[in-house]
């Protein structure tokens, strides 16, 4: 029997998927990104949200219940650190630890002298990537685990059931945080499943991207062969945490792939053809993929023009997202746009000013998401984030 | 940290961006790798180290399977979530 929270999820859920399809829905959806924000809103800090996720989900249902927003992520302060610390990772500067206990949990990228890979191990990472992955780097990137043929000892074995179970304690709280979510505030979790693009994965885990980027240079064959080598992985693993319905899309995080980290060149002859298959096929067998493009992609909007059409959600982080708009906004739903230093730093006025604009001129015919440019954390204004939500609210009617 | 390489160097790799420009313009196919994904040992691998199933060794290589797509998902999401 449907409640009353019950009937808002379902409008809510109508709405936003109607726009993440290229529709025009009753009015626009409004699907913030709130990490720390969220600890900024319910009173906690920064350490408090990454340590201990129930509380994360605390503080997700309350701004849930507090806003008025269609679609949130479930916990987007993601890296429990509670978690890492059991695996002994060394790449986290985890609040209250490394870092002050009200700054956003921080990765440090590895010294390019000292990276969890070396430049002459792609053939090894290329021939087993799972055999790779547990037998060299995760003894690399953990304080605990010995490297295989070493002598093991009692924190080697503690972390990997501590990690193991753990893990399996994180991601079984989602579902019924999912379910709060719904029955508390009638809102939908945003997405379903993680991907990253495999030149991702070697400039942020493996060789760090100084590292990456002298590769490109000198060994750009073996680059190729391990980012092919990790794509039915990558694929594999994005399809198996992807929403069963597949209503919402699988996120996909997208790091160092456009300027100025690495030149055109190097996007059309290694980080596009490593990616665009991938993407295809998960839009073949019927999801679509939340593009969260970190920085500014405006020089690769027509690589993704060649998608299908509704086959991605595009999420416009540094780019002008008017331009983006004018460019790929006929194919493709278009999230975010609004500067996150606008929504630290500005008035409400000047916000809602911003807000109005987009409505006028990118959200007119649907296909739009109201949403930061990038992940809200602690220096966004609580004002100013009710000033965009009551904007998109009253003038972002059909 | 160094970013200016000396010009020989620096030439050589052009040469080699070149040779890459050539044979990679083109989409990579997503090619099935001899384990595949979804298992870090193989239940072929391990029935090998069995002795003679008298029951029905479907159980046996679905649990299996089970089982290890949770150390494959282990590894992958240690990679990408955290």
């Amino acid at each position: 029997m449907a409640t009353d929270k019950e009937q808002l999820y379902q409008q809510r859920f109508k709405r936003y998927t109607t726009a993440m399809r290229k529709g025009k829905p009753d009015m626009i959806p409004i699907r913030p990104f709130v990490a720390e924000f969220t600890a900024k809103y319910a009173g906690y800090t920064c350490q408090q949200v990454a340590h201990d996720y129930r509380v994360a989900f605390e503080a997700a249902c309350k701004c849930a219940a507090d806003f008025d927003w269609d679609a949130v992520v479930a916990n987007m302060v993601y890296v429990w650190t509670g978690l890492t610390q059991a695996i002994g990772l060394k790449y986290y500067g985890i609040p209250g630890l490394h870092i002050p206990k009200d700054t956003g949990f921080q990765y440090r990228e590895p010294p390019e002298d000292n990276a969890f890979m070396q430049a002459d191990e792609y053939e090894a990472l290329a021939a087993d990537p799972v055999g790779f992955l547990y037998n060299v780097w995760l003894p690399r990137v953990s304080t605990e685990i010995s490297p295989a043929g070493r002598p093991t000892s009692y924190r080697n074995n503690l972390s990997f059931v501590k990690g193991g179970m753990a893990m399996l304690s994180y991601f079984t709280a989602f579902g019924p945080q999912i379910q709060r979510l719904r029955q508390e505030s009638g809102t939908v979790s945003a997405i379903a499943g993680i991907f990253k693009a495999p030149f991702d994965i070697i400039a942020d885990k493996l060789r760090g991207y100084l590292g990456l980027t002298m590769d490109l240079f000198e060994r750009p064959k073996q680059v190729l062969k391990a980012c092919e080598a990790l794509m039915p992985h990558l694929l594999h693993v994005a399809i198996s945490g992807a929403d069963p319905s597949k209503s919402v899309p699988i996120g996909f995080w997208m790091h160092r792939g456009c300027v100025p980290f690495i030149n055109r060149e190097q996007f059309s002859q290694l980080y596009w053809p490593t990616l665009k298959p991938v993407i295809l096929e998960i839009i073949r067998q019927g999801w679509q993929v939340l593009f969260y493009a970190e920085g500014k992609w405006a020089s690769h909007l027509d690589a993704f023009a060649e998608l299908p059409d509704a086959g991605i959600v595009l999420h416009v982080d540094q780019d002008n997202i008017f331009e983006v708009h004018k460019k790929v906004g006929h194919k493709f739903c278009l999230s975010g746009g609004i500067p996150n230093f606008m929504l630290a730093y500005e008035t409400p006025d000047t916000v809602r000013d911003y807000c109005k604009r987009i409505i006028r001129e990118v959200a007119f015919d649907g296909g739009y998401i109201a949403d930061a440019s990038a992940i809200m954390q602690n220096e966004a204004s609580i004002e100013n984030v009710r000033a965009m939500t009551e904007t998109f609210r009253e003038y972002g009617v059909y | 940290m160094q970013f200016c390489l000396p010009k020989a160097e620096m030439s050589s790799m052009v040469k080699l961006s070149n040779v890459m420009k050539r044979e990679t313009n083109m989409m990579s196919e997503i090619k099935q790798p001899k384990i595949k994904p979804g298992v870090c040992i193989p239940w072929e691998e391990q029935r090998k180290e069995l002795p003679n199933i008298t029951g029905d060794e479907e159980i046996f290589k679905r649990i299996w399977e089970d089982n290890e797509a949770l150390a494959y998902m282990y590894i992958w999401q240690v990679l990408l979530s955290f």
